[in-house]
């Protein structure tokens, strides 16, 4: 009598996730297994014919030196991204913790990429970089320094470069607002007593602020990661992954090959390679975010 | 701590640097979609197209998710936070791992599903994975605050014959009120930004969110009569909607963001 009480209460607690739990289902589980059971087929999306060619996608895109530019691109922006984009969040936290003047002022503007719709930043920048009246070359010839007009987003060597740039520009906001918010909640004592015994303000950041925040600095480096992996958006609006595939991720090869190509099996099989990926990244949060809530009980 | 003159000096001009180049490319936005005509830029937009079929599908788009987010969200932090079934953490953990999915991996087999619905080319297509995926990522934000309230009201409940349904209805989500908004917040500006999946189960470009038109705009300018400052006007108007979102939205998702809703 009272275990069944007890099972019909876990059973209505267990309602409350339900749905959760079934658009999770639906939405993202069945959409991975769909792309795990495609990529061992050669198959163009639209026909009913399927033909399994087992392993033979994987060996054909390990061998893709498109994939392997792909590859190299995500290496890039992942750690291009994760490095100057913390260093500059870091260090505009640290100014505006010590409340400079203009502080919140700052704070909002340098905000105000991270919420401007990708298509109208692509479109800003698309005029920017343009070759011939482009806003940076008319700017640098304005200047007498026409040495260093360049096609920007048209040589494979810049256009990587530039959008990289664009998307430093658009989230080093959001590194500066995790950051701060972080370091609002670093106990004052700890300073107050490390300034008692004659530590100076770089010696506080050293052995205080910078160690004390090694759990933003993680979050930043794997949600930083997983942009670079996801990163789609400006490629696909400023240069559609081309110069001769300098700015091609593994989202805009996918969208080429199930959409453009009609290679669905080998667009699952980067989708496959793309998850592993991520899925290492998120076995390491876990296990990050479940050591803290051992410690937290 | 006071601030010394030569840090005062130096700060100063390194924020003032970086708010040039940050601020310039939407400065020159606004300053070239006033250009030659002033705000007959902008009129002309509308003659050039029709936005509002995109204004609805955006209206369906975010409201929709906004929705399905506040009822799924709120209902499934509270049972992870406050109530027990068998492998609650399991379960936990599996749909946190949701966050980390990227999009194109979502794509192929969900547009088969749009389309066999009849549903591409509405707003409706993209209610249910954005609805996903924001309440995943949002799962954890809303946990820790339902964990951060005390059991004692729950108890109190109890005590007073109040079942599970009314307790959480008429107790906790109140008190939770402003994490839910904060998760909405986060839910509207992701929503509306969204571009990847947008244009695919979206592909009749009249009917696209007001987010996505831009590229539409970019393609019209080689040709036509619609100019450069056209362009520039017509991209403010896309963003204008969430630029006054932001303005009344940004001191909510600062204090959210400052209260530790998001734990680094």
């Amino acid at each position: 009598m009272v275990s069944a009480r007890k099972r019909k209460d876990s059973f209505t607690s267990f309602l409350f996730v339900l749905p959760l739990l079934a658009l999770f289902l639906v939405f993202f589980a069945y959409p991975i297994i769909y792309n795990i059971i495609i990529s061992f087929y050669d198959w163009n999306g639209i026909s009913v014919e399927k033909v399994f060619v087992g392993f033979a996608n994987y060996t054909k895109l390990l061998a893709d030196p498109v994939m392997k530019k792909t590859f190299w691109n995500f290496v890039v922006i992942a750690i291009a991204t994760t490095v100057i984009q913390s260093a500059l969040g870091l260090m505009l936290a640290s100014f505006f913790i010590r409340k400079i003047k203009f502080s919140g002022f700052y704070r909002i503007l340098f905000y105000l990429p991270a919420i401007c719709t990708s298509t109208i930043v692509g479109t800003v920048f698309s005029k920017i970089f343009e070759t011939n009246r482009g806003y940076l070359n008319v700017i640098l010839r304005a200047l007498h320094l026409d040495f260093l007009c360049q096609q920007w987003l048209a040589t494979p060597k810049t256009a990587l470069a530039c959008l990289l740039f664009v998307n430093i520009w658009q989230w080093t906001g959001y590194s500066m607002l995790m950051y701060y918010t972080n370091m609002l909640n670093i106990p004052q004592e700890l300073y107050e007593s490390a300034t008692i015994d004659g530590a100076g303000s770089f010696k506080q950041f050293v052995y205080i602020t910078f160690p004390l925040l090694r759990g933003t600095h993680i979050t930043l480096i794997i949600l930083d990661i997983l942009g670079a992996l996801k990163f789609f958006d400006l490629s696909y609006v400023l240069t559609d992954g081309g110069p001769a595939h300098a700015t091609e991720t593994f989202s805009t090869y996918i969208y080429t090959k199930s959409f453009n190509t009609f290679q669905q099996g080998q667009a699952s099989t980067i989708v496959v390679f793309m998850f592993l990926i991520a899925m290492v990244l998120t076995v390491i949060q876990l296990k990050i975010y479940y050591k803290k809530d051992k410690e937290m009980n | 701590m006071k601030n010394s003159l030569p840090y005062k000096i130096v700060t100063q001009v390194i924020c003032v640097a970086l708010l040039v180049i940050l601020v310039f490319p939407l400065y020159l936005m606004v300053e070239k979609s006033l250009a030659v005509n002033g705000f007959g830029n902008y009129t002309k937009v509308f003659e050039y197209f029709n936005l509002i079929p995109n204004v609805i599908t955006s209206i369906i788009v975010v409201g929709g998710t906004l929705v399905v987010v506040a009822l799924v969200v709120s209902m499934a932090a509270y049972a992870f936070s406050k109530l027990e079934f068998p492998h609650k953490q399991a379960v936990y953990y599996l749909i946190l791992t949701g966050m980390m999915i990227p999009t194109s991996a979502l794509i192929f087999p969900l547009y088969q599903i749009v389309r066999g619905l009849h549903l591409n080319n509405t707003g409706w297509s993209l209610v249910f994975p954005y609805a996903t995926a924001s309440a995943c990522f949002n799962l954890m934000v809303l946990t820790n605050y339902y964990n951060a309230l005390p059991d004692e009201l729950i108890d109190a409940a109890k005590i007073d014959g109040a079942n599970k349904w009314t307790t959480f209805l008429q107790i906790m989500l109140p008190i939770a009120k402003p994490g839910l908004v904060f998760v909405l917040i986060q839910t509207f500006l992701s929503a509306w930004n969204e571009l990847q999946m947008a244009i695919i189960f979206i592909n009749d470009t009249t009917k696209q969110p007001l987010s996505v038109v831009p590229l539409r705009f970019a393609q019209t300018t080689s040709g036509s009569g619609f100019t450069i400052n056209n362009l520039f006007a017509a991209c403010i108007i896309c963003l204008l909607p969430i630029a006054v979102f932001y303005i009344f939205a940004s001191r909510q998702l600062m204090a959210g963001l400052t209260a530790g809703a998001v734990k680094g």
